[in-house]
């Protein structure tokens, strides 16, 4: 198979991959990470699990059973892509969704823009409380570097 | 006759007096040096953070600057920041200085290897939440006013005092 024939596989792999929207506690969760101080060695900050301020929701993937070179295009097409300057995914903290829902953080599929999105929601009002469980999120959390 | 060596301080010393030109603009720049050093000493460690703090300024000064929507920081958080860091006592190391997603600054102390401590201000208040040890945790929020809170320094001077 020449290189379009295996590219045109992989992109049908992405784009129609389907999920059951039932999300398993045992499930892998990746928050891709596209700046570079929300990592430390070996480690993510709690700022990079906080929810995004309009929307209260931390948009992860569902990456179980995907291969790190998938869960790496996953992150460049539908983070990366979406981004106005286009910045480049550089690592990625990957989390047991048991862990998230430890937190009585509820975890719900949001299949766009694609179907192993969704997103961490629930989260306190209160600001302390809120930097509390992101800080135990962060802790729990497995840093992926990306390989350059 | 003029000696130059090494250290500003002991250059003061071995200037003997005289009325050359020469000899009052090395004495000018003695002074200036001397000047700059203890100024640096006095400020060294906040104007760090200060330093820390403008770089953070310029990554997130425009929205989206995390890919998820962060909101820029706006001018009041900058200033917040700024009040902050006059209130904090020296800490061994010193934090790591992050924007946050809400527009806001938040300063990170490491623990160990498992533990991190997290202030920020927030609309007037001082958010902090911690994991301070295996099964320790502590999170709350104050009133920003003209001291650092009693709980904020105690966990402080306890886990980074120098």
């Amino acid at each position: 198979m020449n290189f379009l024939g295996l590219f045109v596989r992989f992109w049908k792999r992405i784009s129609q991959d389907s999920i059951s929207p039932e999300i398993e506690p045992d499930e892998r969760l990746s928050r891709y990470v596209l700046y570079n101080r929300h990592m430390k060695q070996g480690r993510l900050r709690p700022q990079a699990f906080l929810p995004a301020p309009r929307t209260r929701t931390t948009s992860v993937y569902r990456t179980k059973g995907c291969s790190e070179d998938m869960i790496w295009q996953l992150g460049d097409r539908f983070v990366t892509a979406l981004h106005r300057e286009k910045r480049p995914v550089i690592g990625r903290g990957d989390i047991p969704a048991q862990v998230v829902l430890d937190q009585d953080l509820r975890i719900v599929s949001s299949p766009t823009p694609h179907a192993r999105h969704a997103d961490i929601l629930n989260w306190p009002p209160e600001e302390d409380l809120l930097l509390m469980k992101a800080t135990e999120l962060a802790t729990r959390a497995a840093l992926v570097r990306r390989p350059s | 006759m003029s000696t130059a060596v090494a250290s500003p301080h002991s250059l003061s010393w071995q200037l003997s007096p005289g009325r050359s030109e020469t000899f009052r603009r090395l004495q000018a720049a003695v002074r200036k040096i001397l000047h700059d050093q203890d100024k640096s000493i006095v400020l060294g460690w906040r104007q760090e953070l200060r330093n820390r703090l403008a770089e953070i300024i310029d990554e997130a000064r425009e929205e989206n600057w995390d890919g998820y929507g962060a909101a820029r920081l706006s001018d009041v958080a900058v200033s917040a920041a700024h009040y902050f860091i006059d209130l904090l006592p020296k800490t061994e190391p010193l934090p790591t200085v992050i924007p946050s997603p809400n527009g806001e600054i938040a300063f990170e102390w490491d623990i160990g290897t498992s533990g991190v401590f997290t202030v920020m201000t927030h609309k007037g208040m001082i958010v902090y939440a911690g994991l301070l040890g295996p099964d320790r945790k502590q999170h709350g929020q104050e009133p920003l006013g003209d001291e650092l809170p009693r709980s904020i320094r105690t966990i402080l001077e306890t886990y980074f005092a120098r």
